[in-house]
C-alpha cells in the first residue's frame, strides 16, 4: 500500500512525523526505534542564539497529560547547523527544522541561513510556544502580527513553509487564513495548551516556570476541533498535532482534514508508536476496502 | 547499547513500605553498571504517559533488582507487582559512578541506597574498599534491609528517631569532616543531604559525585525534560538522563534559584 504524501511542498514518504522537541536528533533512541520508518522528522525549536531554557522542575504528568515548560533550551543555530543536522539527516527521511524567534529579525536571519545550510525538507514557523515570555508566543497571538512575520519568512525562504499555531487564539480559522493569504504552504495545529499544576503540600507550582504547555492524550479532542476549524477554513494542507497516541486517533485527524500527523508526548513510553501507527492505519484502510489513504482526507460526516 | 525487554519478575521480596523487585532482564543485567538507571513502564490502563526512572539496585546473572518505594500512582502500581508479572523496561539509560578504587565512602539517603549498594557490590568484588552509610527516617522504615547490608558489608546506618545505628542524619555517620581518609565520595539522596555533604567534601578537599533525581520524559536525551542547574556562563543546564544521573558536585550550579527553592 502507497502511504507516500505529498504535504505543503515536501515530499514524504508516509504522514507520521516525530513532532517537534519529542525526538531530539532521532539517534538518542538508538535500540528502541528506527528513524527510518517516519515520515519525517520535526527538530527541536531552533532559535538564532542559543536558549538555556526554563529553570526546573520542567515536568509534571497530569490525567492523561504531560505538563512541560521546557523554555526552548537549544544550542542556537550555528551548533544545529554543525552538530545536529548532520545528525538528523543522517537517516534518510526529510527533515523539518522548527524555527523559533524572539523577533522578527531574529526569525528571518535564521529562516535564511537554516536554508542556506542545505538538507533541510521545510520548515515549520514556530509562533505558538507558550513557553518563552517574550518570543515566539506573541506571534502567534494575533493574526496581523502572524502575517506580517509569515509574509517576510515568505519571501525570504524557498524551502517549503509550514506555520505551527497555537490553540489559544480567539478566532483559529482567522489566524489560519491570515497566516495562508501570507504565504504559508502549510498549517501545523495544534502546539501544547497553557496548563499550570500546583503541589497543595508545598503550595508551590509544580513547575519551575509555573506554568506550562499541556500535551498527551487529554488535550486530543481539543486537537481534533482545532484541526477541523483550520481544514475548513484554508485551502492549504495541515499537519496535525497533539495526544495523538494509536492509529485510531491518526484516523481520525485525517477525517477532519490534517493530510498528515505528529506524534510527541507517545514517543516517550512507547518509541514504536509511529510505527504502529502506520501498521493499524494500514489495516484499517484494507478493512474498509480504501486504497488511497487520501481519500479519507476531511470526509468527517457532518 | 539501550535494550527494551518485557522482563518477568522473578521474586519481589518486601522490606517494610518498599519491595526489592527481581526481574530477568539478562541483556540490561550484562551491561549496567552502577549508577545506571531503567525505565519502567507502569500502570494497567492505556494511556500510560510517562515511563518511570529507576536505578539499578544489583545486577548479575542475568537479573535487575529495583527497589521501590509507593510514593505515587506509578510506584504503587510497581510495588504491588507479584512474580510472574511481566514489566516493560528500557535500560540501561544513563551515566553512572566513576570510581578507581582505595577507600572510598559511599552515602545514601532513603531509597537512594539502590545505586550505593550495588556500587559497593562492585568495588567490594574487585578488591576496593567501600564504606557505605545509609540514612533514613526509622529503623522499620526498610525493614530487615538496613541489618542485612550491616552484616554482609558493614554498612553505618543512622537513623533520623534514632531507632536503628546512630541517631541522626546519615552525616552524623560520618567520620568527622577534614582528614576522613576518603579518596571519594559517592551519594544519592535527598537535595538537602546532597547540599550538606558537598560541605563535607569541601572541607576534606575530597571529591564527590552525586547521583540526581528529576522528573523524566524519553530517557534518552531527546526532550530536554530532566534539567539540573550547571555552573556555566551563560548559567545553564545538563539532562538527569544523558549526562547523569551521575554528576560531579562540582561541575553543579548549588546556588541556582531554582535548586535552593525547593
Amino acid at each position: 500500500m502507497d502511504l507516500s504524501v505529498k504535504l505543503a511542498g515536501m515530499d514524504l514518504p508516509n504522514p507520521v512525523l516525530a513532532a517537534s522537541g519529542t525526538f531530539g536528533c532521532g539517534d538518542e533512541y538508538a535500540g528502541l526505534t528506527e528513524a527510518q520508518g517516519l515520515g519525517g522528522i520535526i527538530s527541536k525549536a531552533v532559535t538564532l542564539r542559543p536558549c538555556s531554557g526554563n529553570p526546573p522542575p520542567r515536568l509534571w504528568e497530569t490525567p492523561s497529560g504531560l505538563l512541560n515548560s521546557i523554555g526552548l533550551q537549544n544550542k542556537g543555530l550555528e551548533a544545529f547547523v554543525s552538530e545536529d543536522l548532520p545528525r538528523l539527516l543522517s537517516h534518510g527521511v526529510p527533515v523539518i527544522a522548527n524555527l523559533a524567534g524572539f523577533s522578527q529579525e531574529e526569525y528571518l536571519e535564521t529562516a535564511i541561513r537554516l536554508q542556506e545550510a542545505g538538507g533541510l525538507s521545510g520548515v515549520e514557523l514556530n509562533i505558538s510556544c507558550p513557553n518563552v515570555k517574550s518570543g515566539g508566543y506573541h506571534f502567534g497571538a494575533d493574526p496581523r502580527t502572524a502575517a506580517g512575520l509569515v509574509g517576510k519568512v515568505r519571501e525570504a525562504l524557498r524551502l517549503p513553509l509550514l506555520v505551527k499555531l497555537g490553540p489559544r487564539v480567539a478566532d483559529l480559522a482567522g489566524m489560519a487564513k491570515a497566516v495562508a493569504d501570507a504565504g504559508a504552504d502549510g498549517i501545523s495545529v495544534a502546539n501544547t495548551f497553557p496548563g499550570m499544576a500546583v503541589d497543595i503540600e508545598s503550595w508551590k507550582p509544580r513547575l519551575g516556570a509555573v506554568t506550562g504547555g499541556l500535551s498527551g492524550p487529554a488535550v486530543r479532542p481539543l486537537a481534533v476541533r482545532a484541526v477541523w476549524e483550520v481544514s475548513r477554513a484554508v485551502d492549504l494542507p495541515v499537519l496535525a498535532c497533539g495526544g495523538i497516541t494509536g492509529w485510531e486517533d491518526a484516523v481520525e485527524m485525517l477525517l477532519v482534514g490534517a493530510r498528515a500527523v505528529a506524534v510527541g508526548t507517545a514517543l516517550f513510553s512507547e518509541p514504536r508508536t509511529p510505527a504502529l501507527i502506520l501498521e493499524g492505519l494500514k489495516g484499517y484502510l484494507q478493512r474498509k476496502g480504501i486504497r488511497r489513504w487520501e481519500d479519507i482526507v476531511g470526509r468527517v460526516a457532518v | 547499547m539501550t535494550f527494551r525487554l518485557q522482563a518477568g519478575l522473578e521474586r519481589a521480596r518486601g522490606y517494610g513500605s518498599a519491595v526489592l523487585l527481581e526481574l530477568a532482564a539478562p541483556e540490561i543485567a550484562a551491561r549496567a553498571v552502577p549508577g545506571q538507571f531503567v525505565q519502567v513502564l507502569c500502570g494497567d490502563d492505556s494511556p500510560r504517559v510517562l515511563r518511570r526512572p529507576y536505578s539499578i539496585f544489583y545486577a548479575a546473572e542475568g537479573l535487575v533488582s529495583l527497589l521501590v518505594k509507593p510514593v505515587g500512582k506509578g510506584s504503587r502500581w510497581l510495588a504491588e507487582r507479584r512474580r510472574g508479572d511481566v514489566l516493560d523496561l528500557v535500560g540501561p539509560l544513563g551515566k553512572g559512578f566513576e570510581v578507581e578504587g582505595g577507600e572510598v565512602g559511599l552515602v545514601a539517603g532513603g531509597t537512594g541506597i539502590a545505586p550505593l549498594y550495588f556500587l559497593a557490590a562492585r568495588l567490594a568484588g574487585s578488591g576496593g574498599k567501600p564504606r557505605l552509610f545509609w540514612g533514613m527516617e526509622s529503623g522499620g522504615e526498610f525493614e530487615d534491609l538496613p541489618r542485612e547490608l550491616e552484616r554482609s558489608m558493614g554498612a553505618n546506618v543512622a537513623t533520623m528517631d534514632g531507632s536503628l545505628g546512630k541517631a541522626g542524619s546519615v552525616l552524623d555517620a560520618l567520620p568527622p569532616g577534614g582528614d576522613t581518609g576518603f579518596r571519594a565520595l559517592c551519594a544519592c539522596g535527598p537535595l538537602g543531604m546532597l547540599r550538606a555533604l558537598r560541605r563535607y567534601c569541601d572541607e576534606g578537599g575530597i571529591p564527590l559525585q552525586v547521583s540526581l533525581e528529576e522528573r523524566m520524559a524519553c530517557g534518552v536525551g531527546a526532550c530536554q525534560g530532566c534539567a539540573v542547574p550547571v555552573k556555566e556562563d551563560p548559567p545553564g543546564y545538563r539532562m538527569v538522563c544523558r549526562d547523569g544521573p551521575v554528576f560531579d558536585a562540582e561541575d553543579l550550579d548549588w546556588e541556582s534559584e531554582s535548586w535552593t527553592s525547593r
